[in-house]
């Protein structure tokens, strides 16, 4: 009896093996629906996900909305095209050998996935996005969950003061190769990037009353839009105020970067590590701490702007910063932390279990005769 | 290959402010040439100075024994202009520093811009004699709430403003003639009109988001301010009427503010 559970759990074991050898397990991933409202932690998992796709892996996507918009809108047909499934109405199956990635904010569902017998791994952007929905006293590893994919070292040693026992691994956000620098002359056009529409009024009001002379530069609030009209918008601005503090990334900045936009920023509380680096605050860019110090950056950028006197190493302190988040850093980074991190080392260890079954098998074989 | 004529009129020689304009254009570059105009005597002195600033290679002196209003030597210097392009110096003005670079950039990325107007800074000469500035000039374009496509000036623009400043600009010299020069009969008014004309013409005229000129205002000697002390309010008024009813015409008829209070004397009879 004994014998033909295990030969039952060598056959099932040896079929996933195969699976992972083959390719041929699930990589899915849970999204939300922010019903056709642009967001930069969406496109960070829609990113990976059609990556993973190239590299040939059977992806989908999860939703349990039953009106889901999806991402066509904002992201793109690329992006939208992925198999998307709806988990209450469709038979959404899963195998030991499959992966569900889960977004942090979405700690219902790491619950309510706990008995599931693929590997679940949770998705970190923003540390406070994490805190919302989970109970006090309950951690990922009561939910069955320790392994975490996150954005940034600083984030990964943040989640390792409360949940020590998580292996994370870092994949970088990707600024899309549609935000570039196409070279040609600026427009002399300040963007807002705030996640706060008043900003509007605590940005660009007192700067007209405190540099009336400047009362005709032009001011966009930008929001909504498509990831194309967003990155044409960028493009043709001098400038861009971006105003996150909460933010534990910021690609909305590095976008406007690659753009060729000069940033206008407050820093963050989580000091991104594009932004600080050894405590450093890096030179790609003008950042203020205090809202109250934006208003003679932006006059500084408009006088050195009007003057053609921006100097070029800003510009190219911008393209350093936005080259380490192009679109071949994250595919390196999906490859170490996906590829290798998780799936080749699911692989071995169903190998190994395969391994110690056989050999206890073998020894009660042997003890038998 | 020279693409840009930097035509400086000449109608009275101040050698500390020429040379103070003379300095803003690029020394001893192939790319330019300066072309003086005004009584000739005036333009080779100019010239003596400008070599001996080494200033630019080819220097062009334009008689003008006659008309020596500022429209008429504009035009003169024109018609004699070879290059594509051509902008205008007044001697007591300044290119800032990177006037020229950042024009060769804007012809290289839109060649079909016919003009492009500089933001200007103006001048003022304080208590002391020192030149402060007072207020940006042509900003108005880049003011979205002015205008309609940011930096485009068009007919609707030009009917509701009229203070653009055109010296500075860089003009194509073909577009420029073929829409018939400036016309001398419209005095102060004779780069409103003239933009009218263009903007009626469809050729595009452009503010670009940079400091390209510094402009002294009322200085005493100055073209515009001795042109202005000729002219009587009503004469202003008059003539921005006839700079809206002449841009449909490419020739200059010749409308006096004489005749129209003769006409209106002869209606009231």
């Amino acid at each position: 009896m004994e014998n033909k559970n295990i030969d039952n759990k060598i056959k099932n074991l040896t079929k996933e093996l195969k699976k992972l050898n083959d390719k041929k397990f699930k990589v899915m991933f849970f999204v939300y629906d922010t019903k056709g409202v642009p967001s930069g932690s969406l496109t960070y998992i829609y990113q990976t996900a059609y990556k993973l796709k190239e590299l040939g892996y059977t992806v989908e996507m999860l939703y349990a909305e039953k009106e889901f918009v999806g991402v066509e809108n904002w992201l793109g047909e690329k992006y939208a095209k992925l198999p998307h499934f709806n988990v209450s109405k469709d038979m959404v199956n899963s195998s030991p050998s499959d992966f569900l990635f889960i977004p942090e904010v979405l700690a219902d569902i790491m619950g309510k996935t706990k008995t599931l017998p693929c590997k679940r791994v949770v998705i970190l952007q923003n540390y406070d996005f994490m805190t919302e929905l989970i109970p006090a006293g309950v951690t990922w590893g009561h939910m069955n969950i320790h392994d975490c994919i996150t954005t940034s070292q600083n984030l990964a040693n943040r989640l390792s003061e409360v949940f020590p026992d998580v292996v994370t691994k870092v994949v970088r956000p990707c600024v899309d190769d549609i935000f570039h620098n196409d070279g040609k002359e600026k427009q002399l056009i300040f963007n807002i990037i705030s996640k706060d529409q008043n900003d509007i009024n605590s940005i660009v009001k007192p700067f007209k009353w405190k540099y009336p002379m400047y009362g005709f530069v032009s001011f966009r609030y930008i929001n909504g839009e498509s990831k194309e009209t967003f990155a044409n918008v960028l493009r043709e601005s001098v400038a861009t105020i971006w105003n996150d503090p909460f933010t534990d990334f910021g690609i909305s900045a590095l976008e406007a970067m690659a753009c060729g936009n000069i940033i206008i920023g407050k820093i963050p509380e989580s000091e991104p590590e594009w932004l600080i680096k050894d405590g450093v605050i890096q030179d790609n860019g003008a950042w203020f701490y205090n809202t109250k110090d934006v208003h003679s950056l932006m006059a500084s950028v408009v006088q050195t702007f009007m003057q053609d006197g921006i100097p070029h190493d800003i510009y190219d302190a911008m393209d350093k910063t936005v080259a380490e988040y192009r679109t071949d850093k994250q595919s390196a980074d999906i490859e170490e932390a996906y590829v290798k991190g998780l799936f080749e080392t699911r692989k071995t260890e169903f190998e190994y279990m395969l391994k110690a079954l056989e050999t206890y098998k073998n020894n009660g074989e042997t003890k038998e005769k | 290959m020279k693409n840009i004529t930097i035509i400086i009129p000449i109608h009275k020689y101040e050698e500390e402010l020429l040379e103070r304009a003379l300095k803003s254009v690029p020394a001893e570059n192939e790319e330019y040439e300066i072309m003086f105009v005004g009584p000739l005597d005036l333009c080779y002195k100019a010239e003596k100075l400008a070599h001996k600033l080494k200033i630019a290679t080819g220097i062009v002196n334009v008689e003008n024994k006659g008309e020596t209003d500022f429209v008429s030597q504009i035009n003169k210097a024109v018609y004699a202009c070879t290059d594509q392009y051509f902008t205008i110096l007044e001697y007591d003005d300044k290119f800032t520093d990177n006037y020229f670079n950042v024009m060769q950039r804007y012809i290289a990325e839109h060649p079909e811009y016919s003009i492009i107007l500089p933001i200007n800074e103006y001048y003022e000469k304080g208590e002391n004699g020192e030149l402060k500035m007072v207020s940006f000039g042509n900003e108005i374009a880049l003011d979205m709430s002015f205008v309609d496509e940011m930096g485009v000036i068009n007919s609707d623009e030009l009917d509701k403003y009229m203070d653009f400043n055109c010296t500075g600009g860089l003009f194509k010299t073909e577009d420029f003639i073929s829409l018939g020069c400036l016309k001398k009969s419209l005095k102060i008014a004779a780069w409103y009109e003239f933009l009218l004309r263009a903007a009626y013409k469809e050729k595009l005229i452009h503010v670009i988001p940079k400091i390209g000129y510094q402009h002294t205002i009322g200085r005493d000697g100055s073209y515009m301010v001795e042109t202005q002390k000729t002219i009587t309010p009503e004469e202003g008024k008059f003539l921005v009427k006839l700079a809206k009813q002449e841009y449909f015409f490419k020739e200059d008829r010749n409308k006096t503010f004489e005749e129209e209070k003769n006409k209106k004397v002869e209606e009231v009879k």
